[in-house]
């Protein structure tokens, strides 16, 4: 009964498997079924109940796979797709077993055409370093220019150095880098032996399903993480489409998962991470950029030099009436005489030797150092060290540090980024009425406000904040009553829809009205909250089945998880397909390279240990056993409702799971209340599982101690915290024991793991509430209501979320009507428009509609972010109809993903609002002083969101994106004409309020157009008259929203939008997708030309950070990608002040008075040695004791130094070879010339600095003059010379403390201490 | 409001005190250094920041530029052109020696002029006196002219003739043979020769001390084959009256290894001989008085309008005559004071004004 060429990787949250696995899921009857059964759909892999339990040896996962696998290449071309016609290649993967095991390695189709999994990230080896470096070197412009000019040394005519002197810069230069690139490649090696030895997959090496004879077509490898496609062919010729969710990524990590089985796709270099992999990040800096043209201009000048001379040669060569009897004139009639032209031209060459460092050859090299050491500063500064998560700056972009310094446009995604990412639920309203935080909440603080609340986090340990943000439910305590008073009908079976529900539990100030639908409200909210997600339950954390040699530990796999609550006596659960949630898959695959993975600390016991290997036979059988009852359980449910589709939860493929080293600080607590429980979860184990080994209750107990996931809360926490007493949770938790006392008990404390804090969050309030989700299958979900009666609802079809339509959905069939319901969470603008006419024409649904968006409106102005939940029932005729379609796009090859989509519009109408949530975000610590100082700095700071408006202007005001003393331009319009329209119009008023100087305080007021999504000039009331900072000017904030947005950018309306912009201090993009925040990011870049950073934590926003000239990726709880794409990843907000204005600013002065600097010296050089050739004859001679002049300055001081140092009187070095150290130490002319030398060099520029810094102060600087002559001044006027010293003295007291590094000058001080003087 | 970066440390403790504090091993090391917290000054060049340093130098350079003049002035210097001089024994007496002297060095290797001159110091010349000779308008720095020499010949190894193109090999009876010494700097050699009579009688010329160690203990030496096996297999260079072991002490004669060090620039001097202190008649000091110089006039300078020169010089705490050094400080010092005098002024006048430009700024 095996399914596919069955490679089991050892999964757990540390195993990350080294090739690329397409994951199959077995079809109960056989593989040759073709209906959509088969496959779970695509919409996230699957993995199937492993029926042959692999057990594996440890071996090198390479050898593994040539046993496994064989790749066979076709020479046409099966796929429509688009990619796949321009590029005809694609490979077939047939199992092993299929070819004849004699067949010789070496005529192996799959050793000859594709490449095994040995993968080497190095460059280099010992041997290849040498010749590989170097000519890697040499195609470096800057080296061959070099080489070029020691060559020219090599002829004798034109030779001008020493020809083996002129070689000692080249060599230097290649050599330190090479040293620099040896120690790369060191450093990769070190993390490829990290990676590919201690952490790879196993792979079974002898197990051969024969039974498996389909074979695979796929993709050529390639690039393209989130693409894949493929066919599985059947010998009776029929295939079945494979999609990127059926490919396991190399890389990525699998939960919840004791193995999987699937067959190698690709391995080694052609998996996708490996094709992803290209090595460090290389961009091109703005100053890199000026640089280069710098260069160009001192090629310029070197070759007029170098005519000049070559020209003046000739003319002085033909002075001489004869040349053969000047003594100095080296040329002999007749053998070697004298043609002035020709000696003109040699001398030219010579000329471009003697000149050659007016191009700053080592300029380059000193560069690349010196950003080395900038980068390794910035990950030294403490102050960018966030220490709860034991997170530094990551510099993942070495070469663009001096950049940060000249950002001017900063934008920022919101969530995640201001904000924790941490979603607390705080308010919801079912039916229009309001249930918000009740007074009795746990803690006591209510929380209600973003800006107040994050602040007030500041200081707490992530951990601390991890556990109370999303479990810290605020339930409000009617609503709890109302719950656990829900009518008997609704779980009795004969509640339709529409019922009336007259009693309510003795609330009295109730109005009928809402009574009348209240309860069925009610239970539909809060079923919606717990049904609609892709949240994984679980028993207990996840704990490794497999020991570290492959063999399975202990009983068998049934351990409690949902994903693996497995048991052929479970009457619940007719199948046995496995589910892991799809985190594996859509993982990216890098983490490993990144990041060492945690690894838990499972401790087992020496029993269990011993156990293992004694009691494998036995277990196997038995494990054997089990699942093939279950199976053939499962087959005869399946029979009976041939045709269903095994559907089951999927998730936003974009996301990726959180699983950070965060996790840390979880596990001791969780540890500590899980021991407690654990006792209670044993037994309970003992008896539902059937195992027939009593001593493994205790080896399970034993070994819980496994690593929990981040998000992952055990529920009886939440019952210690805050809800003792309170909640009904408790009185559930009682009663479910004497319930299920024969039943198969679903976990008692279920941890929850999900993909976005969101989910969570919703989770775990419905929890709070008293409605658990308690199981999760792939087509089945178990729901626990107040009382402890449970509902097991069966899951059609999960809708997973995509940014388009932004919501998300699933069909269950109820158990109470036996009906389809569809369950629908979303936007509002995403779920308002698609409310049914006649829940709309209904008195109820006008009520109710009217009332949430009123509710909607207060909760984004709290800044809550909202979501609407919302019902659809389907008649059976309406479901059947719409099924057909939409198996039919499943099983659709081409364009699935638009299919699906819009079968998934299709089947999103004629909804039903059923409530709506707040749920809050906080802002991170230190993010209005964040955006504050950098918009002092004289940065623009756009927040992009996907938020709608009133949320997100909330969040802008509370981050201080927004002043109260600005000025709010809210665009938003329908259409193209009448965004171009309102433009038009704002254009004009900003360009005469321009005109009409500092008329500060004059707020024009706009009156609205007619069309209610017309433009709006909000002026906040309390904004003060003169709201003008520098110039006046008062400071205007913009607001788009996406639809908008989507008009301003059309290129006729773009030039307005830009006009309007530029005039903007802050832009807030709201409903903004990854494509506009990455188009808004071009424009600033393009039209605007400025410098753009672009900061953000997830996967929406990898387009934006690519974009920009920086990019920034917070490493919080969104995943890697964010990070994987930038170039600099911080783990806070806040250190965006330091890293650009403290370091960004270091890094450019450094860098640009370094490379001036360089010009300057090598310009003096070279025009020392020009107008020498005055004296010489033009003859390109170079400075004498050139050699003693260079290595004078370079080794002198440490020659000299050390000289005097070591040699004693008893040492009698009466004539060192090194003439210079002997002459010129002692000689007092020495050090004159050095000093005049060094003061006539600098003189110039000096002079010129301090005129124009005198006449021409940068800002900056004249901030500092007025400051500084205001302390000067201000002193003297007391008379009394005590009282003013001491003034004097207090004010510089105080300066000293509001800048607390004087002695680094850099311009956050100065930015500050203009704070002071305003 | 003011608060900097450096507040928003996390601070940690209070509420996770019952939890093991884990391994912070991403934590920075709070050294001054990585903290780049080394103390440091960067100033800002601004009229009023920078007068009193400008001053300063001003004042420091102007006396140090007065001492080095005056240490340069106090050095005794007597400079005689003698290219046009007149012969003043021998058949040709009275004619002038660049006439009769032929244009080519080579030509000329029979020929005796002598010329005589008379000149008369004004005083006594005390200290460490030495005498140079001195040659105008020599390109003894042409690119050429400098590379044309072997140094490994010159250390000994006499077959060796490196890059002394064109002079590396000579024509021995049809026989090619290397040139010793070989290239242009060897074969231009200055060969005029002087010697000085005054009024206690004739002056006493002493070598010691006139090269560079490291120009007689390395880089100069006779072959260690026998003298008559070198002139076999090599000849002499093309304008040379002699071979190298007619020059007393060959390789290592002080004249030839003078010659070789190059000059920096076409005027130059070199030095040919120091006064003996040993010397009875004079005792380190040359009396004022008439002197006679009698010059062996063999090198000619007509053909690139050369002059030369036979001086007397002392030398001071500061080198020999060269008031060059003296003048630039002095130059720089003035400047300085300048400067600081214009920065003043811009100081008094703009400086008021500049707060006021920030202000409309």
């Amino acid at each position: 009964m095996a399914a596919a060429a069955a490679a089991a990787a050892r999964a757990g949250t540390s195993k990350e498997p080294t090739v690329e696995l397409s994951v199959v899921a077995p079809d109960k009857k056989g593989h040759h079924r073709r209906t959509s059964s088969l496959w779970v759909p695509p919409s996230r892999p699957t993995f199937s109940n492993p029926t042959p339990i692999i057990r594996q040896k440890a071996e090198t996962s390479g050898r593994a796979l040539k046993d496994l696998v064989t790749c066979r290449c076709l020479s046409c071309c099966p796929f429509a797709d688009r990619t796949s016609a321009t590029h005809p290649e694609y490979r077939k993967v047939i199992p092993n077993h299929k070819f004849d095991s004699g067949t010789p390695r070496y005529e192996h189709p799959n050793r000859t055409k594709y490449a095994d999994n040995r993968i080497r990230t190095t460059k280099y080896s010992l041997l290849t370093f040498l010749p590989k470096n170097l000519f890697e070197q040499f195609h470096r412009f800057a080296n061959l220019y070099f080489i070029f000019i020691v060559m020219l040394n090599w002829v004798p005519a034109i030779e001008a150095f020493g020809r083996y002197l002129s070689m000692i810069p080249i060599t230097f230069v290649l050599m330190v880098t090479a040293v620099k690139d040896a120690f790369e490649d060191w450093r990769l090696l070190q993390r490829q032996v990290v990676a590919s030895l201690a952490n790879y997959s196993k792979l079974d090496s002898e197990f051969k399903p024969t039974d498996f004879t389909a074979t695979i077509e796929c993709e050529a490898p390639n690039n393209q993480i989130y693409r894949f496609n493929g066919n599985l062919l059947y010998e009776d010729g029929t295939k079945e489409a494979v999609s990127k969710n059926n490919l396991l990524l190399r890389g990525c990590e699998m939960r919840n998962t004791d193995f999987i089985e699937g067959i190698v796709l690709y391995a080694g270099k052609d998996t996708k991470a490996m094709l992803n992999n290209s090595g460090p990040r290389y961009k091109r800096s703005e100053l890199e950029r000026l640089t280069n043209w710098d260069i160009v201009w001192c090629v310029v000048i070197l070759l007029v030099m170098c005519v000049t001379g070559a020209v003046f040669s000739t003319i002085w060569l033909n002075a001489f009436d004869d040349p053969y009897k000047v003594a100095y004139l080296t040329f002999v009639e007749g053998s070697s005489s004298l043609k002035p032209e020709l000696e003109g031209f040699i001398n030219f060459w010579s000329y471009i030797i003697v000149l050659q460092v007016m191009i700053p050859i080592s300029l380059y090299v000193s560069i690349e150092i010196i950003k080395l050491g900038q980068v390794y500063f910035m990950s030294q500064d403490m102050e960018m060290y966030y220490e709860p998560a034991d997170k530094r700056i990551q510099c993942r972009a070495l070469n663009i540090p001096e950049e940060l310094g000249q950002i001017q446009f900063v934008m920022s995604d919101k969530t995640g980024t201001l904000t924790e990412n941490q979603m607390i639920f705080r308010r919801c309203a079912v039916a229009g009425v309001d249930y918000g935080a009740s007074s009795s909440s746990s803690n006591g603080e209510a929380r209600s406000f973003p800006g107040v609340s994050g602040q007030s986090s500041t200081g707490k340990p992530l951990a601390q904040l991890n556990r109370e943000s999303v479990a810290d439910v605020a339930a409000n305590a009617d609503l709890v009553q109302r719950i656990e008073n829900l009518p008997d009908e609704l779980f009795l079976g004969d509640f339709s829809n529409g019922a009336t529900m007259t009693s309510d539990g003795g609330d009295d100030d109730e109005s009928p009205d809402e009574a009348r639908a209240n309860a069925s409200d009610i239970y539909h909210f809060f079923i919606n909250m717990a049904l609609c997600n892709t949240v994984v339950v679980n028993a207990q954390p996840h704990q490794d089945r497999l020991d570290e040699s492959g063999f399975f530990v202990g009983d068998s796999f049934v351990t409690g998880n949902s994903a693996f609550h497995v048991s052929a006596t479970d009457p619940d659960t007719p199948d046995q397909v496995v589910i892991v949630n799809d985190k594996a898959a859509t993982a990216l695959p890098y983490r490993n390279s990144l990041e060492a993975p945690v690894r838990p600390s499972v401790r087992l016991p020496p029993i269990n240990q011993r156990r293992t290997v004694a009691a494998l036979t036995p277990l196997e059988t038995q494990i054997e056993e089990d699942l093939f009852a279950a199976r053939s359980a499962s087959e005869t449910a399946l029979k009976s409702e041939s045709g269903e589709t095994v559907s089951e939860a999927s998730a936003d493929a974009s996301k990726q799971p959180k699983k950070h080293k965060e996790t840390s600080f979880a596990i001791p607590e969780i540890r500590t209340t899980e021991h407690s429980e654990a006792e209670d979860n044993g037994e309970e184990n003992e008896n539902e599982s059937e195992s027939s080994q009593p001593a493994e209750a205790s080896t399970r107990t034993n070994n819980l101690s496994a690593r929990p996931s981040m998000l992952s809360l055990n529920l009886s926490k939440l019952n210690i915290k805050g809800f003792k007493g309170l909640s009904p949770l408790l009185r559930f938790k009682k009663g479910q024991t004497s319930e299920r006392s024969e039943s198969p008990a679903p976990p008692a404390n279920p941890i929850y793991e999900a993909e976005s804090p969101d989910e969570l969050s919703l989770v775990y309030a419905a929890s709070a509430y008293g409605v658990r989700l308690l199981k999760r299958h792939v087509n089945s979900v178990v729901i626990e209501l107040a009382g402890g009666r449970r509902q097991r609802f069966e899951l059609l079809h999960t809708l997973p979320f995509d940014s388009e339509r932004k919501r998300m959905s699933v069909i269950v069939r109820s158990p109470i009507t036996n009906r389809a319901v569809l369950y629908c969470k979303g936007a509002d603008s995403a779920v308002m428009d698609t409310l049914s006419e006649r829940f709309k024409n209904d008195s109820h649904g006008q009520m109710v509609i009217f009332k949430s968006q009123q509710y909607l409106s207060l909760y984004a102005s709290y800044g809550l972010r909202t979501l609407c939940l919302a019902k659809r029932e389907l008649d059976d005729e309406e479901y059947r109809e719409w099924k057909q379609m939409h198996d039919e796009a499943e099983m659709c090859l081409e364009n699935r993903e638009r299919l699906i989509f819009e079968s998934a519009m299709r089947v999103e109408t004629d909804l039903e609002l059923v409530g709506v949530t707040g749920i809050e975000d906080r802002l991170q610590d230190g993010v209005p002083e964040c955006i504050e100082a950098l918009r002092r700095a004289g940065l623009k700071v756009w927040v992009l969101t996907g938020d709608k408006i009133e949320t997100a202007v909330n969040i802008a005001y509370a981050s201080k994106l927004f002043s109260p003393g600005m000025e709010l331009i809210q665009l938003s319009a329908k259409n193209e004409h009448d965004t171009s329209e309102m433009l038009d119009h704002y254009v004009e008023m900003l360009e005469n309020r321009l005109g009409s100087t500092r008329a500060s305080g004059r707020r024009a007021r706009v009156p609205p157009t007619a069309d209610e999504g017309g433009a709006l000039l909000e002026t906040p009331a309390n904004a003060p008259a003169a709201a003008g900072g520098r110039g006046g000017r008062s400071r205007i904030g913009l607001v788009v929203n996406g639809q908008t947005l989507a008009f301003c950018l059309l290129p006729t309306v773009e030039d307005k939008f830009v006009r309007i912009v530029s005039r903007c201090t802050s832009v807030l993009c709201c409903r903004a997708t990854p494509l506009q925040k990455a188009s808004v990011v071009k424009l600033a870049k393009e039209r605007l030309k400025g410098k753009v950073l672009a900061i953000g934590d997830g996967a929406n926003d990898v387009s934006m950070i690519q974009c920009a000239d920086v990019g920034v990726g917070i490493s919080g709880q969104e995943g890697m990608q964010a990070v994987m794409a930038s170039d600099f990843a911080l783990a806070r907000f806040r250190f965006l002040q330091r890293l650009l204005l403290v370091h960004g600013h270091w890094c450019y002065d450094r860098l640009a008075r370094t490379i001036l600097y360089f010009f300057y010296k090598n310009a003096l050089f070279v025009f020392a040695i020009f107008w020498y050739q005055l004296f010489n004859g033009f003859s390109s001679q170079t400075i004498p004791f050139f050699l003693s002049l260079t290595l004078s300055f370079l080794a002198y001081f440490v020659f000299a130094l050390t000289y005097n140092l070591f040699v004693g009187p008893e040492w009698n070095v009466k004539d060192p070879p090194n003439m210079v150290a002997e002459h010129a130490l002692i000689d007092i002319r020495f050090w004159a010339a050095l000093i005049i030398s060094c003061v006539l060099a600098l003189l110039p520029r000096f002079a010129i600095q301090v005129l124009l810094n005198t006449h021409q102060p940068s800002d900056v600087l004249a901030e500092r003059i007025k400051k500084r002559a205001k302390t000067a001044t201000s002193g003297p006027n007391d008379g009394n010379f005590v009282k003013s010293f001491r003034a004097r003295w207090s004010r510089k007291e105080k300066t000293v403390r509001i800048i607390p590094d004087e002695t680094g000058g850099n311009e956050v001080q100065v930015v500050e201490a203009s704070v002071l003087h305003l | 409001m003011a608060d900097g970066p450096s507040t928003s440390q996390p601070a940690n403790g209070n509420n996770g005190a019952n939890e093991p504090e884990p391994v912070k091993k991403n934590k920075p090391k709070a050294t001054r250094l990585r903290q780049q917290k080394l103390p440091a000054w960067q100033p800002i060049l601004t009229a009023s920041t920078v007068i009193p340093a400008i001053f300063a130098i001003g004042i420091i350079f102007l006396p140090i530029g007065v001492a080095l003049y005056l240490a340069s002035d106090g050095v005794y210097e007597y400079d005689l052109k003698y290219a046009d001089c007149n012969i003043t024994e021998g058949s040709k007496t009275g004619q002038k020696a660049s006439d009769v002297l032929t244009d080519d060095l080579k030509n000329n290797i029979n020929s005796t002029i002598i010329c005589g001159l008379q000149f008369k110091l004004d005083k006594d010349i005390t200290g460490d006196i030495f005498f140079y000779y001195g040659l105008d308008n020599f390109y003894q720095n042409h690119r050429r002219y400098v590379k044309s020499r072997s140094d490994a010949q010159l250390a000994g190894d006499y077959k060796s003739v490196g890059d002394c193109a064109p002079y590396a090999y000579g024509d021995d009876n049809g026989v090619k043979k290397p040139i010793v010494p070989c290239g242009a700097v060897a074969n231009s050699m200055f060969n005029d020769t002087f010697t000085l009579s005054g009024p206690n009688g004739p002056v006493t010329f002493s070598k010691e001390g006139i090269v560079w160690n490291v120009d007689k203990e390395k880089k100069f030496k006779n072959p260690s084959t026998p003298k008559e096996t070198v002139l076999k297999e090599t000849v002499k260079p093309p304008n040379w009256r002699t071979d190298i072991y007619g020059l007393e002490g060959g390789f290592e004669n002080v004249d030839f290894i003078i010659w070789m060090r190059t000059a920096a620039l076409p005027n130059f001097r070199k030095l040919y001989r120091k006064l003996n202190t040993t010397d009875k008649l004079y005792n380190g000091v040359l009396k004022a008085g008439t002197y006679n110089l009698r010059i062996n006039y063999n090198y000619p300078v007509k053909s690139f309008n050369g002059e030369k020169r036979f001086i007397i010089s002392t030398t001071s705490w500061a080198g020999a005559k060269n008031s060059f050094l003296g003048i630039a400080y002095l130059v720089v010092g003035v400047f300085c004071i300048i400067l600081g005098v214009v920065f003043l002024i811009i100081h008094l006048k703009f400086g008021y004004s500049l707060t006021e430009l920030s202000n409309v700024r």
